[in-house]
């Protein structure tokens, strides 16, 4: 009962307050793409989630295996990009092999859906964490990141398409005002982390 | 083409394109995360910018060797491999000259090699067919993204921590450490994105009306005569 419990808050905990986009800042090439519609951003990110989640589960033993070595912080991006590249080419060929009408429809996100910051940022991250010690936390905070990073981008999307009505100043349309509103809702995010004001 | 103020500022746009104009850091929306949450300080920015030039800079030469041969699906995953090698001696280099800043950088050092820059960097180097521009073009990137990692460093750095360089001023009247957090990264980064539109919007506004005077007084000293 206590790890289900376990499990819920570092899930909860991916999700929001160490949201990878807002708080960690990854993949925010996506910002690109939240005028695409819902529909397209939750293909885009049920693909990164399961590349994420395959790849967290093979890193999960493995790094166990390579923490023991001294120089484990040279090696450590090596062997995350290979294990990565080897899920992603794997996932890449058996689809186009297997699956051919879903290859046509995620074909063309799947390189970039696999090879990006949030993936190999949420990975990292959880290695670096000592919260994160057991091969089932590694594995759901990295499951809690990628729905996190689906979340983000829709919430953005919604933000996007009412800031279409809005006429702002020539020198703060597109990417310098999402910027901004990305910083205001991280704000309000960081607020989920709580402040302690002093007795 | 006539030489006046605006064509020769285009021309000089042309030429820093990729540092000033095109840039990858704020017109672009590239690299992003080390801008946003790696630069809380100059040494980390400083750190940043050298290990992107050893990590970035060869992979795209690289790439620019290798050309078409490699399809471009198996690219996403060859050219972070070969960059994550470069890093290697950046990270080495990085941690005697930089302990603090090795340390700030933690995960995004590693990052480095998937960042959005270098797979869109290695896309380019291919379209281009050419050494010659691939380097220039690659140069050109590094610069742009080393001056807004720079630049924001330093300001985030005096606003947050009330210092350079670890070395604190105290002409500082008030520090805001909330500058230092990543939401505080965002916004900066935002109006920085915006200031540099201006700039560009207001230097060609005050070139154009400088040119149009300068035509008008010569059209008013020609019917005099």
């Amino acid at each position: 009962m206590m790890i289900i419990f376990q499990m819920a808050a570092i899930f909860f905990a991916a999700v929001t307050t160490e949201n990878i986009f807002f708080a960690r800042a990854l993949d925010t090439i996506q910002l690109r793409e939240i005028t695409k519609s819902p529909r397209k951003i939750l293909t885009f990110g049920a693909v990164l989630t399961s590349i994420l989640l395959v790849s967290s589960i093979f890193l999960a033993f493995i790094d166990q295996w390579i923490r023991i070595y001294p120089l484990y912080y040279y090696i450590a991006s090596i062997v995350y990009l290979i294990v990565n590249g080897g899920v992603y080419i794997g996932a890449y060929l058996g689809i186009k092999k297997y699956i051919p009408t879903l290859f046509q429809k995620i074909g063309g996100i799947l390189p970039l859906a696999s090879a990006n910051c949030a993936v190999m940022g949420s990975l990292l991250i959880a290695a670096r964490s000592s919260a994160l010690n057991t091969w089932w936390k590694f594995i759901v905070y990295n499951l809690g990141s990628g729905v996190g990073f689906v979340l983000a981008l829709l919430l953005l999307s919604s933000v996007e398409r009412k800031l279409a009505y809005c006429k702002p100043p020539k020198a703060f349309s597109g990417l310098p005002l999402r910027l901004i509103t990305v910083g205001i809702v991280s704000l309000a995010i960081a607020g989920l982390v709580g402040n302690q004001l002093a007795a | 083409m006539k030489e006046n103020k605006v064509n020769r500022y285009k021309q000089f746009l042309r030429c820093g394109r990729g540092i000033f104009y095109k840039n990858p850091v704020l017109s672009f929306g590239l690299a992003l995360p080390f801008a946003v949450v790696v630069t809380t300080s100059l040494q980390s920015g400083v750190a940043l910018s050298l290990a992107a030039l050893v990590t970035y800079f060869p992979t795209v030469m690289v790439a620019s060797l290798v050309g078409e041969r490699l399809p471009h699906w198996l690219r996403v995953a060859v050219y972070p491999l070969a960059a994550a090698l470069f890093l290697l001696p950046a990270r080495y280099l990085i941690s005697q000259l930089f302990v603090t800043a090795a340390d700030t950088m933690g995960a995004y050092m590693s990052m480095l090699c998937v960042s959005t820059m270098l797979l869109f960097g290695v896309e380019e180097a291919v379209a281009l067919h050419s050494h010659k521009k691939t380097f220039l073009y690659g140069l050109r990137t590094w610069l742009g993204f080393t001056l807004v990692v720079v630049l924001i460093s330093l300001m985030r750095e005096m606003i947050g921590s009330g210092s350079v360089w670890h070395t604190s001023l105290s002409w500082v009247p008030v520090k805001l450490p909330g500058v230092l957090v990543a939401c505080g990264g965002w916004i900066f980064l935002g109006f920085m994105a915006a200031l540099g539109k201006k700039l560009h919007r207001g230097l060609l506004a005050l070139f154009r009306r400088s040119e149009e005077q300068k035509k008008a007084a010569q059209k008013a000293k020609a019917m005099e005569q």
